[in-house]
């Protein structure tokens, strides 16, 4: 299977933060979902992934190419990009950005595009302006979707959607991904819809990638405990990855191998895993 | 690029109605200082549609699609130079028929030099401008517009005074020649200088 995006030993240096050493794939076919608390290097990795920063360090391919060379302006054909907001100039409408739209892309489906619109509830007539935030999100998705793009990349793009939109937008890229070579990379904080539809997880802390695993290899790996701090003692170090402690005693997230099944270790949600890997992280 | 063009056209157009009209009126009325104003004001509407782009971060959105940073940056100038060119000919049209009208075919060549030098002292100013607009941003960058305005009148006053410059039929070809040449050279330079800083300055 071919890899949609391959990014090794990364690294992006600003003044006051850096990305270092960032290293995940994303094959082709599937969803990887890209979490991280804000600030910790999320967009600056879309970014360099689109090049429209340039890297200090590290090897990229995406669909392929790399994109720092000139043929990528090709490759950015199959890629359909929602970003945090949808950043259309404030006065064009629906038709206007779908006009611009087709003299953009050598694949746009105009007739598709129209049919995303009626979907979305969107009216074509009305101003960027006038939208409501979730409606310019819904508006940034029609547009990724109408021009036959192999990989989408979502930034942030369910964070302005009430829960029947999101459900919804999740709904429609699992269409997307029906076809084999369709790639999804979203980065949410949102952690639930990422376990909804990912099928691997990448960790972005402090411009640091703490993990990039299989989402069901990640529920298997780890698990929790939740002790008194007496029975805790027992727990053998190796196994710990972090450590919290409430008013009745302590709750663990382990290597679920490495503990006694005695112990009655618990499955932990994605959720749960992340904030006690940023937890074991700042700890350290 | 068409549709990157198409958006900065849509978004002037539906914005500066009046300011469109203004530049046509000052076009077609019979004078040739307000032509000059109104080509100036067309090398202007780039700086508008950046304006526009930054209100809106237009910026972060165009870096992911499929142009590249020289394409970017080129369709403002281009912007600019239809919008000059338009101009200049909508005013050579109806100075045309103003002379025809009056019966003073004579003027004829005052007035295509009058065109002629505003057409390219207007793409001079935005070959000029735009580097520091991709540098400084726009509200910083538009202080240069006013500036090398400034710096032009006065120099070609302090020039015509020093010299006794008569704009004699020998001096008027020579300026029809070196106008647009200086335009071109302008634009050419400007170009490269702006793609460079719209790198550097990143995605702002």
């Amino acid at each position: 299977m071919e890899n949609a995006i391959e990014v090794r030993g990364l690294c992006k240096r600003y003044p006051g933060f850096s990305l270092e050493d960032v290293n995940f794939t994303l094959p082709s076919g599937c969803v990887l979902g890209l979490v991280g608390e804000n600030g910790a290097g999320k967009s600056t990795i879309i970014n360099l992934l689109m090049n429209a920063v340039r890297r200090d360090d590290g090897k990229v391919r995406v669909l392929g190419m790399d994109p720092t060379d000139p043929g990528f302006i090709r490759t950015k054909q199959e890629i359909g990009v929602v970003l945090d907001e949808a950043h259309f100039p404030e006065l064009l409408t629906a038709m206007d950005v779908g006009k611009m739209m087709q003299s953009c892309y050598a694949n746009w489906d105009a007739s598709l595009y129209r049919e995303y619109l009626a979907r979305f509830d969107l009216p074509e007539r009305k101003s960027f302006k006038d939208y409501s935030r979730g409606m310019r999100m819904k508006l940034a998705i029609a547009v990724a979707l109408s021009h036959g793009a192999n990989l989408l990349i979502l930034d942030e793009a369910t964070g302005g959607l009430d829960p029947m939109a999101r459900d919804e937008m999740l709904d429609i890229l699992n269409d997307f991904t029906r076809e084999e070579n369709h790639s999804i990379l979203i980065s949410s904080h949102i952690v639930s819809d990422l376990e909804k539809i990912c099928d691997s997880i990448a960790f972005v802390h402090k411009g640091r990638m703490l993990f990039c695993e299989e989402k069901d290899r990640l529920m298997e790996v780890y698990a929790l405990l939740k002790l008194s701090r007496a029975d805790f003692e027992a727990v053998p170090p190796e196994a710990v990855v972090s450590v919290r402690e409430n008013p009745y005693g302590v709750e663990v997230l382990v290597h679920r191998e490495l503990v006694n099944e005695a112990l009655t270790p618990e499955r932990a949600t994605l959720e749960e895993i992340i904030l006690f890997f940023v937890k074991g992280a700042d700890a350290k | 690029m068409k549709g990157l063009l198409y958006k900065d056209a849509v978004t002037l157009m539906k914005q500066l109605k009046l300011f469109l009209l203004m530049i046509l009126i000052f076009a077609v009325i019979p004078g040739y200082n307000l032509i000059t104003f109104a080509l100036v004001y067309c090398a202007m509407l780039p700086f508008s549609a950046m304006a526009y782009d930054e209100r809106s971060k237009w910026n972060r959105l165009a870096a992911m699609l499929p142009y590249s940073d020289v394409q970017l940056v080129l369709c403002k100038y281009i912007l600019g130079w239809l919008s000059v060119l338009g101009a200049t000919l909508i005013a050579a049209v109806a100075q045309f028929a103003v002379l025809l009208i009056r019966g003073a075919q004579a003027e004829l060549a005052a007035m295509l030099l009058t065109l002629v030098v505003s057409a390219s002292a207007s793409l001079i100013l935005l070959a000029l401008s735009l580097p520091f607009l991709y540098r400084f941003g726009v509200e910083r960058g538009r202080m240069t517009f006013i500036v090398a305005i400034v710096l032009g009148v006065v120099g070609v006053t302090l020039f015509t005074n020093a010299t006794a410059f008569d704009l004699n039929e020998h001096a008027s070809s020579f300026l029809v020649l070196l106008a647009p040449a200086l335009a071109v050279a302008a634009n050419a330079i400007s170009i490269p200088v702006s793609t460079r800083l719209y790198r550097r300055c990143g995605v702002r």
